[in-house]
């Protein structure tokens, strides 16, 4: 038994399922499409909102924060969540032109799957890099700051010879902040594009067996 | 703006194709209802870019594809049971034509979703130079492809015909 045998009966029977009429294809497109693409855009669009609120409230706190450091902190980081705001509304508009664009389906898989790994990839380093910047940041601005700056010399002077805990404990504070940071982005992101990436890369293998 | 109404008469004459692309993606007529919805408003925002070179159905096969393909949905599924909803006929009135048409189609929903869009394109007589140009592969990969997957299903056929 062999497939081009089959072959006509078998187009007839894949073709033999009901007709639609014309009021049933003017009512689907009136639907909601739940594609892959679709997920992606949502997903995006998610972190787009994410992103707008934190801007909103770093222009909030570098506005009206009443600590001098704390407002140079958050007016710092309203250019990188600009920054960004651009990259996910630049993601969202090449999906949205890819998604009206019909391409050969292995350079279709291939596009989507390249714009998230980048996004993926992109969103990670940058997170990465806010961790010391941050951590470096705030201690700088505490410490320039005149009120934080005595608090902060009151407390090196009480621990004074036993300056060890204090630098112990800053070390352990750091390494757990980065720590969790570092496997919450990673875990965050695979929730959010992991599952949709492998089926997209196995697909894509699978063309190029 | 694409017409609207346009847009419905092409597909109301195309449909069949899309029926077609459900059929061997699908095994469940909710699952085929879902899937001809995703495939016609895929069709529908993307109408705008066909221009007309090339065949309206060759088009379609594209956008149809392309969204079978990457129709994942929220709960994986079990792997592909073979339901008598395309073969009714089945368990009243069995004949050996029969019998190995649905021993074919099993062994189809077997198959991988690359796989089965190279045997739909196949099975509508699209030349190797056609479907490599709608699968964004060469010529030869499908040949190759093709030889392979033709020993395949008639392995995984016999495993549902009884000689």
């Amino acid at each position: 038994m062999e497939l081009d045998e089959l072959k006509n009966q078998l187009n007839e029977k894949f073709a033999a399922d009901q007709n639609k009429s014309t009021t049933d294809i003017a009512a689907l497109l009136k639907k909601q499409t739940f594609s892959i693409v679709r997920k992606l855009q949502r997903s995006l669009w998610f972190d787009l909102a994410a992103n707008v609120f934190v801007l909103l409230l770093f222009i909030w706190q570098g506005l009206y924060n009443s600590s001098w450091a704390l407002r140079v902190y958050f007016s710092s980081f309203i250019i990188l969540s600009a920054v960004a705001l651009i990259i996910l509304i630049y993601l969202i508009k090449k999906i949205y032109s890819l998604n009206n664009t019909v391409l050969p389906v292995k350079q279709n898989l291939e596009t989507i799957y390249t714009i998230i790994k980048e996004y993926k990839k992109r969103c990670f380093q940058l997170t990465m890099i806010f961790i010391p910047v941050c951590i470096i940041f705030i201690f700088l601005l505490n410490y320039v700051e005149n009120k934080s700056g005595h608090q902060f010399d009151n407390l090196i002077n009480k621990l004074n010879d036993r300056m060890w805990i204090f630098y112990t404990a800053i070390i352990v504070y750091v390494s757990m902040i980065t720590i969790g940071i570092y496997y919450f982005t990673k875990w965050w992101l695979k929730k959010l594009y992991g599952k949709y990436l492998d089926q997209l890369k196995s697909l894509i293998v699978e063309l190029e067996e | 703006m694409p017409d609207e109404q346009e847009f419905i008469s092409v597909i109301n004459k195309h449909q069949k194709i899309i029926h077609k692309v459900c059929s061997v993606y699908m095994d469940t007529q909710t699952d085929r209802e879902d899937l001809f919805q995703e495939i016609t408003l895929q069709a529908w925002k993307s109408f705008s870019t066909f221009r007309g070179d090339a065949q309206f159905s060759t088009w379609l096969y594209r956008v149809a594809l392309n969204t079978a393909i990457t129709f994942f949905r929220k709960e994986k599924k079990q792997p592909l049971v073979f339901t008598t909803e395309i073969f009714p006929e089945l368990s009243e009135q069995k004949n050996e034509n029969e019998d190995q048409l649905s021993a074919m189609y099993k062994a189809i929903s077997e198959l991988s979703s690359i796989d089965k869009a190279l045997v739909m394109l196949y099975i509508e007589d699209y030349n190797y130079n056609e479907i490599g140009d709608m699968m964004g592969i060469t010529p030869n990969n499908v040949a190759v492809k093709m030889i392979r997957l033709k020993s395949k299903l008639k392995e995984a056929a016999k495993k549902y015909y009884q000689f």
